[in-house]
Parts: C-alpha cells; structure tokens; sequence
C-alpha cells in the first residue's frame, strides 16, 4: 500500500515542461526527499501532489485514491512554504488554529491540538505574537505547527529551510527528522541541498531537467548513482570526471595528457560488454582518492594548484593541463601549491559512464 | 545664517534635520490648515466685520450666519437663496451621508471583486481591460454632462437614487480597481495557498486572509471614494433638481444672493460641510498603515 502514488504524471507550463512523466511511489511514514536543482521540477512536482498545479497527464495517487480532480482542501495535505506564508494580521496561534477553524472545531478541542503541535515543536511562549515579532526560526516552526496540527496523510516541505542562516539551518534539520520519528507522517521534503538530502531522508528522489532520475536511499545513490548528473550533484564536492579510454587489458588511458591508470578485470569486462573501449568517462570521488607524494604505479602524477582547509578535511585542487581534480584529504596531509602529487583512485570505487547518454556503464 | 548651519552641523546633523523637517511640516501645516481657520474665522463673522479692510482675529462672534444656513434666521440679503426650514439642510445632509455611503460601499465591493480578478486570473487582453476601466476617468466629466443628462431624463433616471447611485459609482470603479489591483499584487499568491492547504475554499481564503491583508488599500479606496462623492458638484446641481438634492447644491443657492456671495453664510455651511468627512477619515487612518501588514513574507 503506497500513501503517494505518481503515475506518467507531465506539468507543463505553456512551452516548457516543467515535470516529465514523472512515476514515483512513496510509502506510508517514508520521509522522501526530492533533491535537484532550481528549475528541475521538484517543487512542481509537490505542487502537484499537494493539487495546487494541474498535471496535464497522468495521474496522482493519495492514499490509492486518484485525486486529480480533487481540489487541494480535500487533499489532507499539510504544506509548508519556502516562505511559511504565514498571515501577517494573525498571531502565532491564530495561524496555528487556522486549518482547526476550517473544520469548525470547538474551541476546547482547537486549543488542546494548537498546544499539542505547540509542544512539539516548543513554541508555547511566543503564541500571542504574530509573524512580524518572530525570528526565522520561530516563523519556521510556526509554518510547521500550522501543516501539522491537523494531522495530515501527507506531510509536504518546499525547501523550508532556505531562508533560515546557517546555525538555525542544522537544528531546523533535526527537529523536522525528530518530528517525523515521532508522529510517522509520510512526508515529502523538497530541497537543492545534497546535504539536507543526505541528512535526513529515506530516500533520495533526484530529478533534473524535469525528470526523475534515481530514487534511492541516500547511502546507496551516493555510492551507486544511475548516471554523471547524479554523481555529480550527490556529494560536496561532486564526483570527478575524466574522459578515458581502453587501451589494454588493464590499462585505461586518461584524458589527462595521455597518463595511464590500472583498473580492476571487472571494470574492463564491463566496457567489454557494451563496446565502449573507444570513448568513456570514468569517475571517481574525491575521497576515493590517495595522495601519495612518491610516484605511485597504482596512479597519475598531477599538480596541487589550491588547498582549501575546512577543519576536519581539505579539498585539494589538482591539476594537470586545463583539467581539474577535486581530493578530499585528513587535514594533516601537508601539500605546496605547485608541488607534484600521484592521485591514487581506490579501484574498486571507480564507475565508468557513457559519455553520450551519461549513465553509468553497469 | 550660513554660519549658524555650519555650527549647528557641527553639532550633528542630526539636529539640522530634525529642525529643517520641523519648518517644513510648519510651512505645510499653515499652508493647509490656514484656509480651513479662516473659514471658521469668518463664519462666525458679520457682514461688516467680514468686508473689514483690516482684517482681525479678536471680535466679538456671531452664530447668525449658521443660523442662516439651518434656517433658523433671515440672511437679509437681497435674492438669496433660503433653506426655509431645518428640513431643507437636514435633508440635503442625509441625502449627501446616504448617496456617499452607498456608493462608496458599491465602489468597495464592486472594484475589489473586479481587481481581485484582474490581480489573479489569466486572461485575454487583461492590460487592455485595465486602460479601458481608467479611460472613464480621462475625459473631464463636463463634457459628458449634457450627453448624460439627456440619457438620464430619457431614461427616467433624472432626480432619482438609482441614477446618481449607477453615475458615481461609475465614476468611480477607475480608482477603486486601480487602486485595489495594486494592492492584490503585492498580496503573494502563496497565502491563498496556504489557506486551501488548510482546507479553506478559493473564496474564504479570500474573505479570511487576502481581505483582511488589503484592508490598507480598502481604506484608501473608501476615502477617495467618499471625498469624490461628497464633493461632486456639477452632475449635483444639474441632475438633482428637486428631490435628490445634496449638500454642494445647497450650500450653493443658500450663499449667492443677488449682490454676491454671502461669505458668512458660505462659510457656515462649508465648516458643517466637511465634519462628516473629517470624522470619516479620522475613523479609517489607522487602517491606512500599510507597515503592519506587509513584509511579512520572507525572502
């Protein structure tokens, strides 16, 4: 039984597709995280569950209920928008109660529900303020309380935490995981942040350009993305590439002024198997790599341009020509500018894609 | 006086311009409020005191000229005009407070329903829809007086309620959804949203969240409205002839004698004239604030 069920479902606006047949399942008390970036349809497609757009095609489940035609009041969704949306001319509780006021509630029932959320989501003391006395955090949790107090099927979040700075940005994050362990509501959490994504869902859905291109859970689609786009987006930095191709039985020659690299039997049966030993794309995390500042016959000489220390790891810049390699290393490893390095890939880490279609050669 | 600036900005140009604000707001006030002291100066003046060639503040007032106007006295002029009785400016009272009230409540509910459209909706040729409405305010409304005139008799509107309800309410719907559109604007989209996520329909979202967040705009538009209405003159004098007559007509005929404006009497009954005006928008300033409600919306 599948709480959202998306199926062939196409939104355009005008010209441009905005969602390209988009199938997704989600289940009940999953926490689904849509993650791409501006412009590649995540929103569209939550609005579209939450029926606050049209699909043009397809259809769209909730609760194996096909709810197309129905109209966002009827839907039981509880949103949260980028920019909380909340009534300015209401106070906290006002807002609180809001959807509570809809249903017609007794008001010994709205206010027992409204301290509920209200205690979830700590907020008791700042109540009786409206919107434009409250922090973004406090504006935040309100547009939470506001989604959740009527205990909705489904959960949506339009990147609820873009406007919030840095230092509340990780507590937020927290809090919505802990909220969602502790009332299971099936939730969809929107986001161009790969570390959010990372953070807090079960799965991962990414799409780019309008269309879906992996639904994994983060651990798995980080170490086994379908293709370049999604290697590239997932982790930070993003997996590098360097164009390559066979040249024997264990050696690949890399775009990389002709330099060579040793690769496992598996890897080259792969390339075997679908004939693509003239033109390939091999790709490798950053912190899949070695340094290793003596030659190393296990990898390519390349030079450091730019250390980037960020505490607990820095990310070494190398370069060879006009191309670019990104290394995740301790902070200990000391490296000069300019100094000669061999990268060393961890074979067993290496992927390989098709540099035409960008997925990977499997 | 250079010199005095320049010490003072010594001091901070802080107090140079709280002091230049002040002259300002002075030169403004006086300049506004001088005319309107005048008028209460003078109505309470006698003729004689009024054609004094030197002018004074001090004397001693009379309350004959209001007396005039409420019909409770002879003006003594020769061919002016009489209220005959208290009935007359009652009525011609109650009829401006009726004529203004409604129509402005028309305009209200009218303009605010037609941006509220023009604000949301797609549609063909919105923008030349928009220039339509406003181009009924760019022909100065003397030209049409004749024209309408004889539609209105033809029609049997001519002296009636619904006439002048249909002809100032028409004047206008330019500012009220003009005015309102601008304010729908500025109201995010993402608000009604909210609201039919929680369950509200497109039409009480409206009337619980983007209504109350225009209210600015409404009261605006319901003190343009009113003042239009209220100060309307020429379709007044010449379609209210005998029984839907209103105030600026009155006070018109009971101050023109035949040796000219009766200023004390003009002057009465203007200061009775802009009470109820006054009072109305000293009732809706609070709701003119446009801070408290906007910018609430973050990013």
């Amino acid at each position: 039984m599948s709480m959202i069920r998306l199926v062939n479902m196409t939104k355009r606006f005008g010209k441009t597709v905005a969602v390209k047949n988009a199938n997704l399942e989600i289940e009940k008390g999953e926490f689904v995280v849509f993650l791409g970036p501006s412009g590649c349809g995540k929103t569209t497609t939550l609005r579209c569950i939450a029926g606050l757009e049209d699909p043009e095609e397809g259809e769209v489940y909730i609760d194996e209920e096909l709810v197309n035609d129905l109209p966002t009041l009827d839907r039981d969704v509880g949103f949260v928008f980028q920019h909380y949306a909340l009534f300015p001319h209401m106070t906290a509780y006002q807002n609180i109660s809001f959807p509570l006021r809809a249903m017609k509630q007794k008001k010994s029932d709205i206010e027992k529900e409204v301290m509920r959320v209200a205690e979830l989501l700590r907020i008791k003391d700042i109540l009786q303020l409206k919107p434009s006395h409250l922090s973004g955090g406090d504006l935040q949790s309100v547009a939470l309380a506001r989604a959740l107090v009527i205990k909705p099927k489904v959960f949506l979040l339009d990147e609820p935490l873009s406007t919030l700075d840095a230092e509340f940005r990780e507590e937020a994050r927290t809090m919505i995981k802990k909220i969602h362990l502790e009332i299971g509501s099936t939730t969809i959490y929107v986001t161009h942040d790969q570390m959010e994504a990372m953070a807090i869902a079960d799965r991962i859905v990414t799409m780019n350009l309008g269309e879906i291109q992996q639904i994994e859970t983060p651990e798995y689609i980080y170490h086994n993305p379908v293709n370049m786009f999604v290697a590239n987006f997932l982790g930070s930095p993003g997996m590098n590439f360097i164009e390559c191709s066979l040249k024997n039985s264990n050696t690949l020659k890399l775009g990389l002024d002709g330099k060579e690299l040793k690769v496992n039997d598996a890897i080259v049966k792969k390339i075997r198997a679908v004939g693509k030993e003239k033109s390939m794309v091999m790709g490798v995390r950053p912190e899949d790599i070695k340094l290793n500042p003596k030659k190393d016959a296990n990898g390519f000489d390349m030079e450091v341009t730019i250390v980037e220390e960020l505490g607990p790891e820095n990310i070494v810049n190398l370069r060879s020509g006009e191309h670019i390699l990104k290394v995740l290393t301790e902070p200990d490893v000391l490296l000069k500018t300019g100094e000669t390095v061999w990268a060393v890939p961890d074979k067993d880490r290496i992927r390989i894609f098709d540099p035409q279609t960008q997925k990977e050669i499997l | 006086m250079a010199q005095a600036i320049r010490k003072k900005r010594k001091k901070g140009i802080k107090v140079v311009g709280t002091v230049v604000i002040f002259i300002m707001i002075a030169v403004v006030f006086v300049t506004y409020v001088f005319p309107i002291f005048w008028m209460g100066v003078t109505a309470l003046k006698t003729k004689v005191q009024i054609f004094d060639p030197k002018p004074t503040i001090i004397f001693k007032p009379t309350i004959n000229n209001f007396k005039v106007f409420l019909g409770t006295a002879e003006s003594g002029e020769v061919g002016a005009g009489r209220a005959g009785a208290a009935t007359s400016f009652i009525g011609a009272m109650g009829r401006s407070i009726l004529m203004t009230s409604c129509v402005t409540l028309l305009s209200l509910i009218l303009g605010t329903m037609a941006a509220y459209i023009l604000s949301r909706y797609k549609m063909a040729a919105k923008e030349d829809l928009m220039f339509v409405i406003l181009s009924t305010r760019m022909l100065p409304p003397i030209v049409v007086l004749v024209p309408i005139s004889l539609l209105f008799t033809n029609l049997g509107l001519k002296d009636t309620f619904l006439g002048f309800l249909l002809l100032y309410t028409m004047f206008n719907m330019a500012f009220s959804v003009w005015i309102m559109k601008s304010f729908f604007d500025d109201v995010p989209f993402s608000f009604e949203e909210a609201a039919m996520c929680d369950g509200y329909t497109r039409l009480r979202a409206f009337l619980k969240v983007v209504l109350p967040m225009v209210k600015p705009g409404l009261a605006a538009t319901a003190i343009f409205c009113s003042i239009l209405v209220w100060n309307e003159f020429l379709f007044a004098i010449v379609i209210g002839t005998r029984k839907w007559v209103f105030m600026p007509p009155t006070i018109y005929t009971m101050s023109y004698g035949s040796e000219g404006v009766i200023w004390g009497v003009l002057a009465a009954s203007s200061l009775i004239y802009i009470i109820p005006v006054v009072v109305f928008v000293y009732l809706v300033r609070k709701n003119l604030l446009r801070g408290i409600t906007f910018g609430v919306i973050r990013g």
